[in-house]
Formats: C-alpha cells, structure tokens, sequence
C-alpha cells in the first residue's frame, strides 16, 4: 500500500507544525520547568524575575535528596520499598494473573460470566471503601508498617486487572495452536507453559508494565497503611516533603524527577507493547 | 504419531489455574468487602473502648446523608468529573487529531504522550504546586513578564481559581491517555472512506461527522466509562495539589471518606459513605452502557 499523505488540507504545512507545537509544548511544559527547578538553587528559584534557565546550574539537590544522612535520607528508603513492593506485586500478578485468564478465556467453568463482572466491579470501587478494613485486619494482625501488607493489598487490585487485559489477548491466540500441542502429546500445563506463554510476551509485558506502574504510583495503600522508613514507598515520602520542606523547592523538584523517572523510562522503553494494550479495546467497531 | 495423553477435563484445569487468584481475592477483597458491609452498620467505638462495638442500624448512612460536608463533596466531585470527563475527551481527540497527520519525527511526539501519564499523581500535583507558586511559579513568572498581568495571582488560595487549576492539572495528566486511544481509532478508519467523499465534494467538517465521528463511538463509550470512574475515584492529585482546600471547596468524595475514616475514626461512616459512592459510579456506568448501546441500535 502506498504512503498515504495526509496533511491536513484544513491547516496546511504550517499550520500543522503550529499545532504539533501547540500540543508537545502543553505536553511537555510542566515536565521541563520541574528539571529546571531541580537543577537550580534555591537562591536561584526564589529571585524575581523568574529565571527561565539557572545562571548556575547544579547537582547538589540530587545530592541532598539520595544521599545526605539528614532528615532526608529516607528518601532512599522509600525508594527501595517503592521497587521491591512493585517487582514483588508485579512478578504475582502476572504469574497468577495469566494463569487465571487463560482459564477464563479458553475453559469452560460454573460461573465464567458471572466471575468477569465481579472483576470489573473491583476496578470501579472507590480505593477507601476496601483499604478501611483491610487497615483494620491489618492492624489486628499486626501487619501494619510492613511492606507485605502493601503488596497483598496492591495484589487486590492489580490482579483483576491483568485478568481482563490477558483474557483478551488470549482469545486472540488461535485455537489450532493448542490443538497442534495437544496432537504432539503435550497435557494441558504443557501447552499452557510451552505454547501459550512464550507466544503471549508482548501482552504479559504490557500487563506487566501496568501493573509496576500502578504499583509504583499508588498512593492511598501506603498512605494508609505504612507510618515508618521501614515500609514506606516513594509517593508518601513525596507527599511529606511537602509538607515538611516545603520551600525548599530544588529539593522537591529532584525528589519529584527520581520518584517520576523508573515510571517514564519503563514507559518509554517498553512503550510499543504498553500503546498496543491500552488501545486494544477501542479498535474494534 | 506420538499417543496423546488424556488431558485433564477442562474444569479441573480451570480449578487449578484459578486457584491462586480465588484464594487471593476471598481473603483480600471478598473478606474486606463483607467486613466493610458489616463496618457500616456499626459503631467501633474507637474513642470509648469501655462500650466496645455496638449496632447501630442504619445511622452511619443516615448521618452520611445528613452530612452537608458530604453532599458538598459530592458536589464538587460531580463539577470536578464533568469538567475532567468533557476535558480530557476534547482535549485528548483534538491532540489525537493533530497527530494522526502527517509529519516528521510523528513517532517521537506520539512517544512523548507518555510523560503526563506515566508519572505519579502526587508528583503531578507537586509539579503544578512548583508551576502555580505566587511568587516564584512559572505561571506567574510567563504572566508577569509577558504583560498579561499586573500582579501575582494567589492560584491556589484563591477558591475559584483553585479549582479551575486543579482542573487544569487533571487534563493535563490525563489527556494523554484520551489521545493514545483516539489515535488508535483513528489509524483504524479506512482511508478510502475520505477518498471517495473527496470525489464527491465533501469538506472537511463533514467528512469529521460523517466517516471519523461514527468510528470513534466504541472507543468514546469506552474512555466515557473509564474516565467517569476515574474522576469519582480520584485522590491523590487533589491531596497533593490542594488537600481539599482552600477550606473545603476542592474537596472531593474521596477526600471526605479518607477524612471521615481516619482523621476522625468514623470508620463506620467512612464505610457507609463509600457505598453510596459506588452505588452512584454504577448507576453512572448503567445509565452510560444504556444511552450508548440505544445509540447503536438506531
């Protein structure tokens, strides 16, 4: 098929580069000023006029952030729950969760249909509604404060997830594959972990991408549920140096640019499989 | 030819398949769930250990729905999802629009979609708190110099603008999804579709009604749903942005819940309150399900 020209014969040339610019400017403004911010004093911050770039641009917020012994150092505390909560919840969700959706696409079982909506009902729930019991069942079993109570809870969510994102990518796997593994003698777990698998990577990672994100950036669950160093993640750290330091704004800003980029570059790195899977459901007319 | 095995029956594999997740969900939603359910008839008694818990019937719902703080909430959660929802959805297809045409580097700016919406809410509210500052924020900064304006304007202490803000923060973040999914819809249009309205005269403004409009109606049913529930489950912007303020005028549903159970302990209202939430947010997707699937059929 030949490369179709499209360019707009509402805006011509011009005007669609204009409006490129228009949106990737909107898009990326406020991404810009934050690093910036980052790598300028606060001397710098605080003079009027504003200054557009830092005359003396540096790295000492960084510094201050990931390895001074103040205050500050449990940022690198919250850091490192932030990716073992995420690696752990992830790793779980994915294994149970392909598990499961592949039963729910290819099998038949008592309840099937009835199971999905209640999957679905999981995602509409405000998160307040089931983390005040969980804190309280927490709590009576001295769970609290422990960064195992944050995957579990986290586990509650994400898993119904990655279910209804893998049932659809796995009806799109053609049947004869199956058929072809069960004809060579392969029993139902091996095609499953032989067959199926291997062929399903692009969806595991884009399910796999969601579910460290929403992990990454979940807020309320340690909000809630952490208090100390020992468990508490990235955002809730965050959200305290905003109240505790708060005008120290280089330091707000390089904590904000270290807590954002292992999300950005993940998205970026894997972003064919992540576009692909959070557009699959609006494709079909 | 290899003898094939007799393959486990099919329900016995769904069994085990499912086994892990059953078990997590019974113990991590299903449990929580009814133990909330239960929550929300009674009185812990938190504050008064010596009376214990007590059944209180309905009084956690009646004084939910006595509460003007919550109706207040939910009526600002209900401005906050309709100025988010329409928002992001215009916004977001005119994004869309513009890059679905043909320019260099169009992979790049599709890529870079990516930055709002992969970075934590709490960093976007700090981010736009950076941006909104009086004194030193680059709003006021771009205003002042440019000449639009005389003075520093006080974004976030100021009700109104407040939420204006907030609003503008929430489509910020949350366009970019919109857009992705847009874009995808519209790649999917055949283009033959405009070359033959081309043939017959058609200009672009008809052609938008006519052939892109009726392809994007699944991917709108499908972002209205998705975006709805989002802006009524929404938190952790408005905790970091404004914290509800000032005074209670960005407070939103989630907030209220999250004050009522743990700034106060009423975790028994707490409980109650988030059921007529989401009795509310399915309703909403009902009555949207509905109105789109009537549409289909005409």
């Amino acid at each position: 098929m030949a490369l179709r020209k499209m360019s707009s014969p509402l805006l011509g040339k011009a005007g669609t580069y204009a409006a490129v610019l228009a949106v990737m400017i909107f898009t990326m403004a406020p991404f810009i000023w934050v690093c910036i911010t980052s790598i300028s004093t606060n001397k710098e911050i605080t003079s009027v006029p504003v200054h557009w770039f830092p005359d003396a641009p540096t790295m000492q917020n960084y510094a201050k952030v990931l390895f001074t012994k103040s205050n500050v150092s449990g940022y690198f505390a919250s850091l490192s729950n932030s990716l073992i909560v995420a690696t752990v919840t992830t790793a779980v969700c994915l294994l149970f969760g392909s598990l499961g959706a592949y039963a729910f696409a290819r099998l038949k079982f008592p309840f099937r249909d009835k199971f999905i909506i209640f999957v679905l009902f999981t995602q509409m729930i405000p998160g307040i509604a089931v983390l005040i019991p969980i804190y309280i069942i927490f709590r009576g079993i001295g769970l609290l404060d422990t960064k195992t109570a944050l995957i579990l809870s986290q586990i509650a969510f994400i898993l119904p997830f990655i279910i209804w994102v893998m049932r659809s990518f796995f009806y799109s796997i053609p049947k004869e594959l199956e058929d072809a593994a069960f004809m060579d003698g392969l029993g139902r777990f091996g095609t499953l972990f032989r067959i199926i698998l291997p062929v399903s990577t692009p969806g595991l990672f884009a399910t796999g991408v969601f579910a460290f994100l929403n992990s990454w950036n979940d807020f309320l669950t340690p909000l809630i549920l952490t208090s100390t160093d020992q468990a508490k993640t990235m955002p809730v750290a965050i959200n305290e140096f905003l109240g505790r330091f708060s005008v120290d704004y280089g330091l707000l800003s390089a904590a904000g640019i270290v807590g954002l980029l292992p999300p950005i570059l993940i998205s970026l790195i894997f972003q064919r499989f992540l576009i692909e899977g959070l557009t699959a459901g609006a494709v079909k007319s | 030819m290899i003898q094939a095995k007799k393959r486990m029956s099919e329900g016995r594999f769904a069994f085990w398949l499912l086994l892990p997740t059953i078990l997590l969900m019974v113990g991590l939603l299903l449990y929580p769930f009814i133990y909330s359910v239960y929550l929300s008839f009674v009185d812990l008694n938190i504050t008064k250990p010596w009376i214990g818990t007590q059944f209180v019937g309905l009084t956690n719902f009646t004084d939910t729905l006595a509460d003007p703080a919550f109706w207040s909430s939910l009526k600002i959660t209900v401005y906050f999802s309709f100025f988010s929802v329409a928002g992001s959805l215009a916004l977001g297809l005119a994004a869309a629009l513009v890059l679905n045409l043909n320019f260099a580097m169009r992979g790049l700016f599709r890529s870079l979609l990516l930055v709002p919406w992969a970075i934590p809410l709490v960093i976007v509210g700090m981010i736009w708190k950076l941006i909104l500052h009086p004194n030193y924020g680059a709003l006021n900064g771009l205003l002042t110099q440019t000449g639009l304006t005389g003075h520093n304007i006080a974004w976030l202490t100021e009700p109104g603008w407040s939420f204006f803000m907030l609003i503008v923060a929430e489509l910020w973040r949350s366009f970019p999804f919109v857009a992705l999914l847009y874009l995808a819809a519209l790649q999917a249009i055949p283009k033959d579709l405009y070359e033959a309205a081309k043939v017959d005269g058609a200009g672009a403004f008809s052609n938008f009604r006519h052939i892109t409009l009726p392809f994007l109606q699944s991917a709108t049913l499908v972002l209205l749903v998705l975006r709805t529930i989002d802006a009524f489950r929404a938190f952790d912007l408005i905790f970091a942005l404004t914290k509800g303020g000032p005074g209670n005028t960005t407070e939103i549903v989630g907030l209220y819940l999250y004050k009522q159970g743990f700034q106060f302990t009423n975790f028994g209202t707490s409980a109650a309150g988030s059921y007529l939430v989401t009795i509310l947010i399915l309703v909403l997707v009902f009555v949207y399900v509905k109105v789109f699937k009537l549409k289909d059929l005409s």
